[in-house]
């Protein structure tokens, strides 16, 4: 198993625990700090999932990434990782007191599964290894 | 109706009384007493022809229907008054002759249709008709000195009848006369009166609707343009302009209008110094009043308001807290228009409208002020989240054995660590509530508090499942609706029930009673837990405030949870007390107002 595994998020102190948790059980993982850059990263890394923050420069940069990559365009530039599972990480559930479900707003929320911050690396293992084995 | 006020109701409308149908009407009154007369020469022998009477009769009628007719028909011409009148009285000369000429009684009734002339008509034509009317009594008495017998006629007693005959028109005529023009100029003087209480009312009911309406908006907008178009609604104002000082106070935009067109609402923010009426206006602060803007100096821009109607002027300063923030110009289309009444009257409106523009100025600043600080909030609470989630996520992967083994005293520090983090989270969101900033927007609407109650319960029951601890509820038969926030209810109660259940003992019991009573729903929550001391009851809901005792049992508690409470019943119209015995237990008791009239 040497799945690839991109996080785009912010908070380099997150993305060092999650990439800790990850690689101990064998993931290659990379990062990005931003949307922009996380995308570019993505055509070149290619990877087998997608950790995504939502509030990074703006509230919903997260949210507008997963929109790109899963555009119904044909020639979408994303169009090779329109089945690439998205694991969203956020706070914003608990904030906002919104809760989601991947399942139900599919149409909203191009997402496959989230993880809440504080990230547990056992919940975050196991979730990734429910997306991608 | 009685007669007098018929007829005084009637001659009140003076200037129509020609096209009076009514006075038609009344005409047949006449022609009835003619028909009667002519009865009366027919049954007793008066040495009158009553033939000729019948005939008479059947003219007046004749003529009479006529008028109905073209009455009827709305004909009606200048002189048709007149008309009538000079008929009448042809048809009273022959009635007169025939019926014993200058010693009839129908001779008597020329004064009295003199007084009725009078009244309707003026005093030109009534001159011209005494004259006709003696005219027609002299022309009887020849009729009667030609036509009798010259030996044993009665010279002295004919000739003397006719000067008193005269005598007696010519005075009443002119006494009915006299009283009518009285009367009239007293009707005159009542419909002046009558006008003036009228705009008096109307200005009164225009200041109570602007009392209404600019307090209605709170944005300054709202409040401006409620102002300037009840403002043109004030009888003699047909446009209104409020220029407001500019926050240098050396210049003055025009911020609303009514009654001008577009071009002239947008006109530039202009130098106080350039409006020398402005000027006068607030730092004289009194009304400045300009009967004819086009005759006067002071008035620069003349075409611009020859264009636009603008003709005299009032221009109020607007003063607030003895500090002037505008001037509020009333105009109207005609010269001289606005009396001592008509300033004063806006002088008052001014006032209030002042105080309302200030009002709306000092809530917009302070929205402005509240998003300012709402914006800030949420920037705090997400930098002061991210760290701390970065912290846990970090020791999460140190206590999950991720780098490696740890010791258990180790494990246990961190622990702590954690866990001081999750308090202090906790404390944010706590304390931003009670700020009033949840992260989200407040959502009123109709819920049933048995379906907020059913969740809560619903999700604290593994808590105090754990704890051994039985919950039970009573609630009130039927519908029990609140116009209330949903999360903040829920809020409101899980905080309550979890108190209840966290300071009670294991194997304890938490009683929840909901009941209706006048239209308030009371929701009593009581346990048998430790109880709160009787010293600390007062400073209960007071932020940061822990009784000792829970203190001592090492609870957890940011000590905001009861301040969040008060504030989300307070919020909601009601009201929250607690009862307790320490070391007995705990009732607190929350009424809400109840909502009837919406169903949820």
């Amino acid at each position: 198993m040497n799945n690839k595994i991109l996080i785009i998020d912010d908070d380099l102190d997150v993305v060092e625990a999650m990439k800790i948790a990850l690689e101990s059980v064998g993931y290659t993982v990379d990062s990005a700090p931003d949307a922009e850059e996380g995308l570019d990263k993505l055509l070149s890394f290619a990877p087998d999932l997608l950790i995504l923050d939502v509030m990074m420069n703006t509230d919903t940069e997260g949210f507008n990434a997963a929109w790109e990559i899963r555009s119904p365009d044909p020639n979408s530039r994303f169009s090779q990782f329109k089945d690439m599972p998205i694991l969203m990480i956020s706070a914003v559930s608990s904030e906002k007191k919104m809760s989601f479900d991947p399942k139900r707003d599919q149409d909203y929320l191009p997402v496959n599964d989230f993880v809440e911050k504080p990230i547990s690396p056992k919940t975050l293992i196991q979730k990734v290894q429910g997306l991608i084995g | 109706m009685s007669p007098f006020a018929y007829f005084a109701t009637k001659w009140g409308a003076y200037p129509n009384i020609t096209d009076s149908r009514s006075l038609i009407t009344l005409r047949f009154w006449a022609v009835g007493l003619l028909f009667l007369s002519t009865a009366i020469f027919y049954f007793f022998d008066l040495n009158i022809s009553w033939i000729t009477f019948l005939i008479l009769s059947f003219v007046v009628l004749f003529y009479n229907l006529l008028y109905l007719i073209l009455v009827n028909r709305d004909f009606s011409f200048p002189t048709f008054l007149q008309l009538q009148v000079a008929v009448d009285w042809l048809a009273l000369f022959f009635v007169a002759i025939y019926s014993g000429g200058i010693t009839s009684p129908a001779i008597y009734i020329f004064p009295v249709y003199g007084a009725i002339c009078g009244f309707v008509l003026n005093r030109r034509i009534l001159g011209f008709f005494s004259t006709l009317g003696i005219v027609l009594i002299n022309s009887l008495l020849a009729v009667d000195i030609f036509t009798s017998d010259p030996l044993g006629y009665d010279y002295i007693y004919s000739v003397g009848s006719t000067i008193l005959y005269c005598t007696v028109l010519v005075t009443i005529t002119f006494l009915s006369s006299w009283i009518s023009g009285r009367l009239r100029r007293e009707i005159d003087t009542i419909a002046k009166l009558q006008d003036k209480i009228d705009r008096d009312n109307t200005r009164l009911r225009k200041a109570y609707d602007l009392a209404i309406n600019m307090n209605a908006d709170l944005t300054l907008d709202g409040t401006l343009k409620a102002i300037t178009s009840t403002v043109i609604t004030v009888p003699n104002v047909t446009a209104c302009v409020i220029r407001l000082l500019n926050d240098d106070l050396d210049s003055i935009s025009i911020m609303d209008t009514s009654g001008v067109s577009e071009e002239h609402a947008r006109s530039e923010s202009v130098k106080l110094v350039d409006c020398p009426i402005d000027l006068l206006a607030i730092s004289s602060r009194e009304p400045v009043y300009i009967a004819n803007v086009l005759e006067d100096t002071r008035f620069e821009y003349k075409d611009d308001a020859r264009a636009e109607n603008l003709i005299s002027m009032i221009a109020i300063p607007l003063i607030t807290r003895s500090r002037p923030i505008g001037v509020i110009r009333c105009y109207t289309g005609e010269p001289y228009q606005f009396s001592d009444n008509d300033i004063t009257f806006l002088k008052t409106i001014a006032t209030n409208a002042s105080l309302s523009i200030s009002n709306s100025i000092q809530y917009q600043s302070l929205e402005k002020l509240n998003k300012t600080r709402s914006a800030f909030l949420r920037l705090t609470t997400h930098e002061l989240r991210s760290p701390m989630a970065a912290v846990q996520s970090i020791l999460r992967l140190v206590l999950d054995g991720f780098t490696g083994k740890i010791t258990r005293k180790q494990k246990s520090l961190f622990e702590r660590a954690y866990r001081r983090i999750d308090r202090l989270l906790e404390l944010v969101s706590d304390l931003l509530e009670l700020e009033g900033y949840s992260g989200r927007e407040l959502e009123y609407g109709e819920y049933n508090l048995r379906d907020i109650l059913s969740e809560v319960v619903r999700d604290i029951s593994p808590k105090s499942d754990s704890k051994g601890i039985r919950m039970r509820v009573h609630i009130a038969k039927g519908d029990l609706c609140i116009h209330c926030d949903y999360d903040s209810i829920y809020r409101l109660l899980e905080n309550l029930i979890d108190n209840a259940v966290k300071y009670s003992p294991e194997g304890g019991e938490v009683i929840i009673n909901v009941e209706e009573v006048n239209g308030i729903v009371s929701i009593r929550i009581t346990d048998n837990g430790i109880g709160i001391p009787k010293e600390s009851l007062p400073h209960l809901f007071t932020e940061f405030y822990r009784a000792r005792n829970a203190r001592k049992k090492h609870v957890h508690g940011t000590g905001l949870g009861l301040a969040i409470c008060r504030k989300i019943v307070h919020s909601h119209g009601g009201s929250i007390v607690a009862f307790s015995t320490q070391g007995k237990g705990t009732v607190f008791t929350v009424e809400l107002p109840l909502n009837h009239d919406s169903p949820c």
